[in-house]
């Protein structure tokens, strides 16, 4: 024990002050950008117009406030998570079945080719079309967008799964369906969870695109509205609001990722 | 324990280019019931393909193999493989890496415990069953990966450059292990390997094999005395069928201690 600490302290406090150095850089730029924000609305440098102070942000927030609580609601409980969890769902149980049965692959690739390419916002007016304005056409933008990202993710994934293991484990007497559970479904885990944070930002954005073109209610619906109404505090206020909601998403996605992939070294 | 016999057994398999590659050619090997038999050939000559045969993880070309007198279709439990890069699972714990085999085979759970605990202890592991294999060294990991394989009490045992990864002292230390452990139940060792000494401190016999064509050059008996202790391979008998081995090897092309990687498909 002490052999140990003896030995790792020089080497901890180095670090320490490594990580000491680096904080005073990050929060220098922080508060310099803050200062320097703070003089150019202060002394009146740049038009309210393109750059609010912090009087305006606070007046916006007094005005979006009574309905920020049902603008998220809206956005993220009706929008953004179902649309996040069926197309990502449904992206995974193809993803992998194309990986696993060369027939699935063979029925399946040429769809999913085909509309890979294309960037899943040209296509609303088609979705507009189909299902009018309103939360089908927005729930099935969100979910195709976490669908693209997740199928060739978790395809990739299960390609991916050494054969090493694969054979290790046949010749140990496990069957495909224990194959399947006991190491395929394990090893990709890791890889899964990457996918899922693109997929979980994307799905924040494919929100906002839907919402911004036909929504009565949500962030990016505000969004909409603040512009309509030359407000730049209330923009900067939502995109805050949205910072905050995305970051909060990703971080529940990486602590779920830290539980789940214990046994995985990490640097 | 269960003999091996190889009939006439070739494998084959086209590039992507459309090539015909040869791995392995009409080799006729017999290993019987107990024995340690070591292959060594240069790079590249068709061993660790024999080898995966053996296994039933390839399919032949055509010939058979037969073990104890069966005709291999596929790979079964009861023909253990060690692999050359690391094959433990890293999502399982050290303790469910040695159980999974007799889970596999849908031991009760008690039975499970006793096995696993006993061939964690059998490698020297009995305190890291609760350990992820990331936090072992390479040896340990190699240990890991024996255990596993005798966990199910294998008649047969595959081994594909086993140690090929590691550092010489810990190669010496397994290789001991190794022979304690056969000397307690005498199963069927299969043991591919490139070193030479390896391979004549290990094998009761040693099968060379030579590249173009892929197939048996030629076969030595090792007439060391059954138990081996680490001073064996300083004398003089030890030293005369090591040269022996080298002037073999070198007279056919690669050379002995070439250490690039062994021709495998997948």
């Amino acid at each position: 024990m002490s052999d140990g600490s003896s030995l790792r302290r020089p080497e901890a406090a180095r670090r320490d002050k490594r990580l000491g150095v680096e904080f005073l850089i990050s929060a220098s730029v922080v508060l310099l950008l803050l200062a320097l924000w703070l003089v150019l609305t202060g002394l009146g440098l740049v038009r309210p117009l393109f750059l609010p102070g912090p009087q305006q942000l606070f007046e916006a927030w007094g005005r979006l406030s009574p309905t920020i609580a049902q603008d998220i609601f809206d956005s993220l409980v009706l929008r953004i998570l179902p649309g996040f969890l069926i197309g990502s769902t449904v992206g995974v149980t193809v993803g992998i079945a194309m990986a696993m049965n060369r027939k699935a692959w063979a029925a399946l690739n040429p769809i999913i080719e085909s509309v890979r390419p294309l960037p899943p916002l040209a296509l609303i007016p088609l979705l507009i079309l189909w299902l009018g304005i309103g939360i089908g056409s927005q729930l099935l933008l969100v979910a195709f967008g976490a669908f693209i990202i997740m199928v060739v993710t978790s395809f990739e994934a299960v390609r991916n799964v050494s054969p090493i293991y694969l054979q290790a484990a046949s010749v140990l007497g496990a069957r495909s369906r224990q194959v399947f559970r006991r190491i395929i479904l394990p090893a990709v885990v890791p890889d899964m969870f990457g996918g899922i944070r693109i997929a979980l930002a994307a799905s924040f954005g494919y929100n906002v695109a839907a919402e911004l073109i036909g929504a009565q209610s949500g962030l990016g619906y505000r969004l909409v509205l603040a512009r309509r109404y030359l407000l730049t505090e209330n923009i900067v206020v939502i995109l805050v609001v949205i910072a905050i909601l995305a970051l909060a998403a990703d971080q529940s996605v990486q602590w779920l990722n830290r539980r789940f992939t214990t046994w995985k070294a990490r640097t | 324990m269960k003999s091996i016999i190889t009939n006439a057994v070739s494998r084959s398999y086209s590039t992507r280019g459309g090539r015909e590659i040869v791995a392995l050619e009409q080799t006729d090997l017999a290993i019987n019931a107990g024995e340690f038999v070591c292959l060594i050939g240069p790079s590249g000559c068709g061993k660790s393909t024999l080898l995966f045969l053996m296994a039933g993880l390839l399919e032949p070309s055509s010939g058979t193999v037969c073990v104890g007198g069966e005709l291999i279709n596929g790979p079964d439990p009861d023909h253990g493989v060690v692999f050359q890069p690391d094959a433990t699972f890293p999502w399982m714990t050290v303790f469910e890496n040695v159980a999974f085999g007799p889970r596999m085979r849908g031991l009760s759970s008690g039975e499970v415990r006793d096995r696993t605990e006993h061939y964690l202890k059998l490698v020297g592991l009995a305190d890291k069953g609760g350990l992820w294999p990331r936090e072992l060294s390479g040896g340990m990991r190699k240990r890991v990966d024996i255990a596993r394989a005798l966990a199910n009490e294998p008649q047969v045992l595959l081994m594909d450059e086993p140690f090929g990864a590691l550092d010489a002292m810990t190669k010496e230390g397994l290789q001991d292990e190794l022979l304690k452990i056969w000397a307690g139940d005498r199963k069927t060792i299969v043991f591919v390997t490139h070193d030479l000494e390896e391979a004549l401190y290990l094998g009761t016999r040693i099968v060379i094999m030579e590249r173009d064509p892929n197939m048996i050059r030629k076969e030595v008996v090792v007439d060391l005395p059954p138990s081996r202790e680490p001073l064996l391979r300083t004398e003089p008998h030890f030293q005369d069928l090591r040269r022996l081995l080298w002037l073999e090897m070198a007279e056919h092309g690669g050379g002995p201690g070439v250490n690039d990687e062994d021709l495998r498909d997948e």
